[in-house]
């Protein structure tokens, strides 16, 4: 994660969806060399494929869906950035930062982690340098120096610039400094996942969210298995009706249609959909995704139903000055369903083995945007 | 729909093997006037500054859509100290998303001086 849109990051990240696909080389009709080039390559690419779907499995207890090969995990994270590092911030990255801390193993690569707790850090000793400005400030008011408030200037210069190359800030210099500046003390937590010198049990999963099982499921990239049916794996409708009933009562207005039916929107117009409570939104959208630039919109979802309570303005003002803080764009995102009727006709008339009910479905839904953006009259008149 | 303990399982480990608190225990208790068992967990943070509450923060597991009312918080905190037998001044709310994440929120008590940021 640390140099964005290097060469190795964008060849790294080239497919959107975990679903192999075979690119044959042009065919000529009068040239045979051609189509002996296009069948030697067809037979090759069918061999080196990767055959077998990916086993989600499926945790009734918490009802989540869990990766946990490590194989699979970077598949499904290198293919179009799905699910999240169960112990980190979205890549699962737990056990190689686990190795550093615990083993003390050195690893070239720096996570992502690591690179915000280096700006953290950053961003403390330039918060207490400012206080020490703003402390100065202060006594030479009182004071009525105005000489020495002149003097602070430079300091005040200094400390924006200080200030601006935190965000910029890339690996930290030594392999993280707190490591090799706190003692080292051994937790009872950590002894646990010893299995040698080298090797730590690995306790890190990939999660999947339920709009993303469902996306994958319907796009034949994943199977998970049903307990309840002799550990069939779900088709996408019997998936569907599942994980509405999770979610509430079967009705128009069900979160998770709602949420999915969003969801598919952004997925299918190109963005990168991931999940967002840290900045009190439902979705953010990433333009390609994490690797590559930080997530531009926050997405709130706001539906028609009279269930949902109103929410005021105070409220949006709230959900704004979280995202205006982390500089991303507010979208209200408005969603209409359909009514009762409208919508039992076509969910009484699902098919299990037919995943496009589940398109019939959402197209009974219509969704708008606006952005949300606060103005201020004095900064804004010219 | 998810339960209390799964969740309280998924918000421990990720207290222990993501922000590493260690000396992480349960604390339950029954509330007649709130439907489930009470969950809540107790650990060390290493980076806690409080002196107080013996070093231990509170922390309790919810999930995103879980409606949680100031009379509930208030029940918390009477419970909290009548069972620890000091004031706590503190929990931490843990909320969980559908893929794992999870945000932490402090509450207090009562009006609380913001800290110098």
């Amino acid at each position: 994660m640390s140099a964005k849109n290097s060469r190795e990051t964008v060849s790294k990240f080239t497919k959107p969806l975990p679903i192999e696909v075979i690119q044959l080389p042009a065919v000529y009709p009068q040239n045979p060399i051609s189509w002996l080039i296009a069948a030697i390559s067809f037979v090759s690419q069918v061999i080196t494929i990767r055959n077998k779907k990916i086993h989600v499995i499926f945790d009734e207890d918490d009802c989540s869906f869990k990766v946990t090969s490590k194989k699979d995990m970077d598949y499904l994270w290198d293919s179009g950035f799905y699910g999240k590092g169960s112990l980190s911030r979205s890549e699962p990255t737990w056990l190689l930062r686990a190795q550093k801390r615990i083993l003390g193993v050195e690893e070239p690569k720096t996570t992502g982690e690591e690179i915000v707790r280096y700006r953290r850090q950053l961003r403390g000793e330039y918060k207490q340098e400012r206080n020490k400005l703003l402390q100065l400030e202060r006594q030479y008011k009182l004071e009525n120096n105005e000489e020495k408030l002149k003097e602070l200037e430079s300091m005040r210069q200094k400390l924006s610039e200080q200030r601006d190359r935190i965000s910029k800030a890339g690996p930290p210099p030594t392999p993280t400094q707190s490591t090799s500046e706190e003692p080292k003390k051994s937790r009872p937590e950590d002894e646990e996942l010893i299995i040698d010198s080298r090797t730590l049990r690995n306790i890190e999963y990939l999660e999947l969210t339920p709009c993303e099982v469902l996306f994958l499921v319907y796009m034949d990239a994943i199977e998970i298995d049903n307990s309840n049916n002799d550990n069939h794996p779900f088709t996408t409708i019997e998936l569907l009706k599942y994980l509405v009933d999770m979610f509430g009562e079967v009705e128009p207005n069900n979160y998770l249609l709602i949420m999915y039916a969003v969801y598919f929107h952004y997925k299918s117009l190109g963005w990168c959909v991931k999940s967002d409570l840290k900045f009190s939104s439902d979705f953010v959208l990433y333009q390609r995704g994490p690797p590559f630039h930080h997530a531009a919109f926050a997405v709130t979802v706001l539906q028609n139903s009279s269930k949902e309570p109103f929410k005021n303005w105070t409220h949006f003002g709230s959900i704004y000055r979280v995202v205006s803080a982390v500089k991303k764009t507010m979208v209200l995102c408005y969603i209409d369903s359909p009514t009762q009727e409208e919508f039992s006709k076509v969910w009484d008339g699902l098919d299990k083995k037919d995943p496009e009910g589940l398109i019939k479905l959402l197209n009974l839904y219509t969704i708008q945007e606006m952005v949300y953006k606060r103005w201020t009259p004095s900064r804004t008149r010219m | 729909m998810i339960t209390n303990r799964a969740t309280c399982i998924k918000v421990r480990t990720n207290l222990v093997h993501y922000n590493l608190w260690s000396d992480v225990s349960l604390v339950e208790f029954e509330e007649e006037t709130l439907h489930e068992k009470l969950m809540l967990l107790k650990g060390k943070n290493p980076k806690s500054e409080e002196e107080n509450s013996n070093g231990y923060d509170y922390v309790l597991p919810v999930l995103k859509q879980t409606k949680l009312t100031l009379q509930d918080i208030d029940l918390i905190f009477q419970h909290l100290t009548e069972m620890e037998g000091y004031e706590v001044g503190k929990i931490v709310l843990g909320i969980m998303d559908f893929d794992g994440t999870v945000v932490y929120y402090n509450i207090h008590p009562g009006v609380q001086k913001p800290k110098n940021s």
